[in-house]
């Protein structure tokens, strides 16, 4: 499990999602990334019920970038990193947690691979509509586990084929510059994205 | 006097023979027809002799024919009448015979007692005699069931044989093998599906007592029937060996006297389902490799044929594993085996045991925690995989699991490799007897792995220097690892090793004569462990060092090449008092020692008893 | 009785099956030798003759010695089928028996298993001085 950056790209004004990937995948694949696959990253969130006083927000996520994990977040920012038995688990509590409806987002694409670089390229989409909200992509590098030895690399990488658009070093990355990375912090920075996301649809 | 009335009516009667003919023909007298035969009868009758009525008498009476005869002109009138009334008499008196007998049944009005009769003499002596001849031969009958029983009890007692011994023998059978009773027969099951085995053979055998005509002195009571597929010996015999063997298909011959033999007051039937047992066994392991062998995917396609299987380890070695199953049960004195095929390579067999027996146990304990009904479950890696995070090539490598015959050739590959490796450093070390090279072989390692630490000293020198380096035999490469912690990985190539040591030795020689020459207070002016000058080498580099003596006016200069040896030369300084360069501007005593060509030194006349030694004689002379 | 709580219905119906037989066989003793000692006794003839009668008795006498030494004999071979149902149906004693053999074999393997590493040891021990000597010296 390498360094990860979760950015956001932005769609340009004429084009629909769905273009603006393939531009990407097209740039990925002119830089000489292969094709490996698709990925998807999901997220449900569960409210609690009356029993708990203050409301407690969880965010249940799956990827498939770890096949066998489930990844619980409270609002309060702590992760547990279970087995894919959680859900089942979630769903004996339901008295306690019932699942908020319509809050289901997920991010799906496809997944390329350059060497030691793994790019996910993902559409975010929100319940049955499946319209795009917006796009996501994931770069991670897989031989280095702290953030401040390679941040350089990535971004240098990143600039290959997101051009200007390269991002600025995610909060959670900041905030652990010399620690050791851990799956625990790109599965939240999907979710500052998705709560991101959610807060703009609301707005709209 | 009544005369005897017969009144019948009709009566059936041969006809009598008349007259027989010549020619045998007989003529019979016809039968008198019904009329006559009456008329004949009814003037017969003599009713003269009537009683009166009322009166029962049954006379048995005469017959008087001739007065009869006299009387039947007298009555002629109606020759039935008579017989009417004697019926009518007779009917009257069976009537009355018939009210009796009913009255005497009721047994209330009449009752039939019998006559009392004399009583006749009892003879009880007879009688007594007949019982007492019934009652001995009642009682030879017991005393000869009873002698058979004692003598079956006193057989039992004594312990030579008889029933006793069955159940003592059973006894010591069950608590070596599984038995249970099926009816009225005692089976047992040989197999090692108690053990884990998932083999389909069921590996039942039975347990029966041996007939009379089969006990012979020594024997046991109790006889074992084991399945016929299950008969004789086998082993498996795992070579390694030259792939020319390949192409000759030769069938795997049967080592003699392979049979175990019975340990010394082992019951025979032991010895018996033992030697099943290992039968069930060698199957078992054999179509779990030949499985594997067919299904692994592998740059070089296995070998399976028949009892056979061959795969290629290294480039020209090969790997056979047969199966050898020997069910016929006299020695075989087979000569024509190839003295090469009858080897076995124990620690590979063994190797191949251990890993069934391993897998066997793995299917009946798995990881734990599981529920009792729950068999299986997942490895502990599987469990920790989803809180630890782990991702997708993580967790494909869990599930990579290695079989028999993968794990069996690398074993195989480590074996032929360390061998090889151990050969050559051998011979190195005797060739090479300048810097001597010590090997110390690591008595702690794996099937897979294996140490040597080689030690290069200089005789005679060994606390100056010593150059250590560690030598690790994986299964298909080598790595060496120099005491500054330099890591060189290496193919299962022997020699590249072989080139590795001679360098180092090169290298350890210009090592050990820098330490001397720190020791003997002469200055270092250069030292290299690849000098770029001189010719190229075959293999590493050369070595060099220039050493200045302690007062300046000497240097030794030493390249050592791997292969061409050492090259020593001896810079001589001027001589003093040597004018040449002196002059006004240059005044310094330092310049003389500027300058001077280097000769060579014969090194192979060299006093000294190996390299380093010689070193030492030349700067102590040059000091 | 707690004991026979574990028994499955057909050694239950095997164990009545025993009792059964042994009753029988000691009945069947117990009769024909009073019946014997019945006969025994001298009567008066009634309608039969002297002759058939004491025939008859010492047929009767026969028969019934003849089902005495069967009832024994039975008896014998319901004394070896209990043995052979006890060596192989008495789980404590079959489970005794295991565990003392799993016992005596673990202690074989232990053994084994230490004398090969104290093998082991001696000759890494000796191994490295032979190597040390072997390699020092001049002649290889």
């Amino acid at each position: 499990m390498g360094v990860t950056c979760v950015s956001q790209w932005p769609v340009p004004d004429g084009k629909s999602g769905q273009q603006a990937v393939e531009m990407l995948q097209r740039r990925l694949e002119a830089t000489g990334a292969t094709k490996a696959g698709s990925f998807c990253v999901d997220c449900e969130t569960y409210m609690s019920g009356q029993s708990i006083t203050p409301s407690k927000t969880a965010h249940v996520m799956h990827s498939t970038g770890h096949p066998l994990t489930c990844f619980a977040i409270m609002d309060s920012g702590t992760c547990l990193v279970a087995d894919s038995n959680f859900d089942q688990l979630m769903t004996k509590l339901k008295g306690f947690y019932a699942p908020r409806k319509g809050a289901k987002i997920e991010v799906k694409g496809p997944r390329y691979e350059y060497v030691d670089f793994i790019v996910k390229i993902g559409t975010v989409t929100t319940g049955p509509t499946a319209s795009s909200r917006g796009i996501l992509v994931e770069v991670e590098y897989t031989p280095c586990v702290v953030p401040n030895d390679c941040w350089s690399l990535l971004t240098e990488f990143m600039g290959t084929f997101m051009g200007d658009n390269k991002p600025a070093i995610p909060q959670v990355l900041a905030s652990k510059q010399d620690g050791i990375y851990s799956p625990t912090d790109t599965i939240l920075q999907y979710l500052e994205h998705f709560n991101n996301y959610r807060k703009s649809t609301g707005n709209k | 006097m009544a005369s005897d009335v017969r009144v019948s009516v009709e009566a059936l009667q041969e006809n009598q023979v008349q007259e027989v003919s010549l020619d045998g023909q007989e003529t019979y007298v016809q039968p008198l027809s019904m009329s006559e035969n009456l008329a004949k009868l009814a003037h017969r009758i003599d009713f003269s002799q009537e009683d009166s009525d009322g009166e029962v008498q049954l006379e048995p009476g005469e017959e008087e024919e001739e007065e009869e005869e006299e009387r039947k002109k007298q009555e002629a009138h109606w020759p039935w009448e008579s017989i009417r009334d004697k019926l009518r008499t007779s009917l009257v008196e069976t009537n009355v015979l018939l009210d009796v007998l009913k009255i005497a049944k009721d047994k209330k009005y009449m009752v039939l007692d019998p006559v009392s009769q004399e009583p006749q003499p009892s003879k009880p002596v007879l009688q007594y005699v007949a019982k007492k001849e019934s009652l001995s031969g009642a009682a030879d009958i017991l005393q000869k069931g009873a002698d058979r029983l004692a003598k079956s009890q006193a057989e039992f007692s004594s312990g030579s044989r008889g029933q006793g011994d069955f159940h003592r023998e059973l006894l010591k059978l069950r608590q070596y093998w599984r038995l249970r009773r099926a009816g009225n027969n005692i089976l047992g099951d040989l197999s090692f599906k108690s053990a884990g085995s998932h083999y389909w053979h069921s590996g039942v055998f039975e347990v029966v007592k041996t007939t009379e005509e089969g006990m012979a002195p020594g024997s046991s009571p109790l006889e074992v029937r084991i399945p016929s597929d299950l008969e004789g010996n086998a082993y498996i015999q795992v070579v390694i060996e030259d792939q020319l063997e390949t192409i000759i298909a030769v069938k795997a011959a049967l080592l003699p006297n392979s049979r175990r033999e019975a340990a010394p007051g082992e019951p025979p039937w032991n010895v018996k389902l033992e030697a099943a047992q290992n039968v069930l066994f060698c199957k078992e392991l054999f179509a779990q490799l030949a499985r594997e062998a067919v299904q692994m995917k592998s740059t070089i396609p296995h070998l399976v044929v028949g009892n056979q299987i061959t795969s290629q380890i290294f480039p020209g070695v090969q790997l056979s594993i047969a199966l050898c199953h020997n069910t016929v049960e006299e020695d075989s004195k087979d000569d024509t085996t190839s003295p090469q095929r009858c080897q076995h390579n124990h620690v590979l067999e063994h190797a191949l045991h251990q890993m069934l027996r391993e897998v066997h146990r793995s299917n009946l304990n798995p990881a734990p925690p599981h529920p009792v009904t729950a068999p299986f479950s997942s490895s502990k890696k599987r469990r920790v995989a989803g809180p630890q995070g782990l991702d997708r090539k993580q967790c494909t490598q869990l599930q990579e699991t290695e079989g028999l015959l993968e794990r069996l050739e690398k074993q195989a590959k480590h074996t032929l490799l360390r061998a090889r490796i151990l050969d050559m450093i051998d011979k190195l070390a005797q060739e090479v007897n300048d810097p001597c090279l010590q090997a110390h072989v690591s008595s702690i390692g794996t099937s897979t792995e294996s140490s040597v630490r080689i030690i290069i000293t200089s005789p005679g020198y060994e606390q100056i220097c010593k150059t250590m380096l560690h030598v690790n035999i994986g299964v298909e490469d080598v790595k060496v690892v120099s005491k500054d912690g330099k890591v060189i990985t290496l193919s299962y190539d022997e020699h590249e090793l072989r080139d590795l040591l001679l360098h180092q030795a090169c290298q350890h020689q210009v090592n050990t004569v820098q330490s001397l020459s720190k020791m003997m207070g002469w200055q270092i002016l250069h030292l290299s462990n690849h000098v770029g000058t001189g010719p190229v080498e075959k293999l590493g580099n050369a070595s060099g060092i220039m050493m200045a003596s302690p007062k300046g006016d000497r240097v030794i200069s030493v390249r050592n090449s791997p292969s061409l040896g050492p090259l020593v030369s001896v810079q001589l300084t001027r001589q003093k008092g040597c004018e040449t360069w002196r002059s006004d501007v240059i005044k310094d005593t330092k310049w003389d020692q500027v300058g001077g060509s280097f000769k060579p030194v014969q090194w192979d006349k060299a006093k000294g008893r190996n390299f380093v030694n010689k070193i030492e004689l030349l700067m102590g002379c040059l000091t | 009785m707690s004991q026979q709580r574990g028994i499955t219905q057909s050694k239950e119906s095997l164990l009545k099956s025993y009792n059964k037989r042994l009753k029988d066989d000691v009945k069947s003793i117990l009769d024909n030798f009073t019946e014997i000692l019945k006969a025994a006794k001298v009567e008066e003839q009634n309608q039969v003759s002297t002759l058939t009668q004491s025939d008859q008795a010492r047929y009767e006498m026969h028969v019934r010695a003849a089902n005495i030494v069967r009832a024994g004999e039975s008896l014998m071979k319901l004394v070896s089928d209990l043995k052979t149902f006890l060596i192989l149906n008495d789980f404590p004693s079959v489970n005794e028996g295991i565990n003392q053999r799993t016992q005596q074999l673990k202690a074989i393997q232990a053994e084994c298993d230490t004398k090969l590493l104290a093998l082991r040891d001696d000759m890494a021990a000796d191994l490295y001085d032979l190597e040390e000597e072997y390699y020092s010296s001049r002649y290889k």
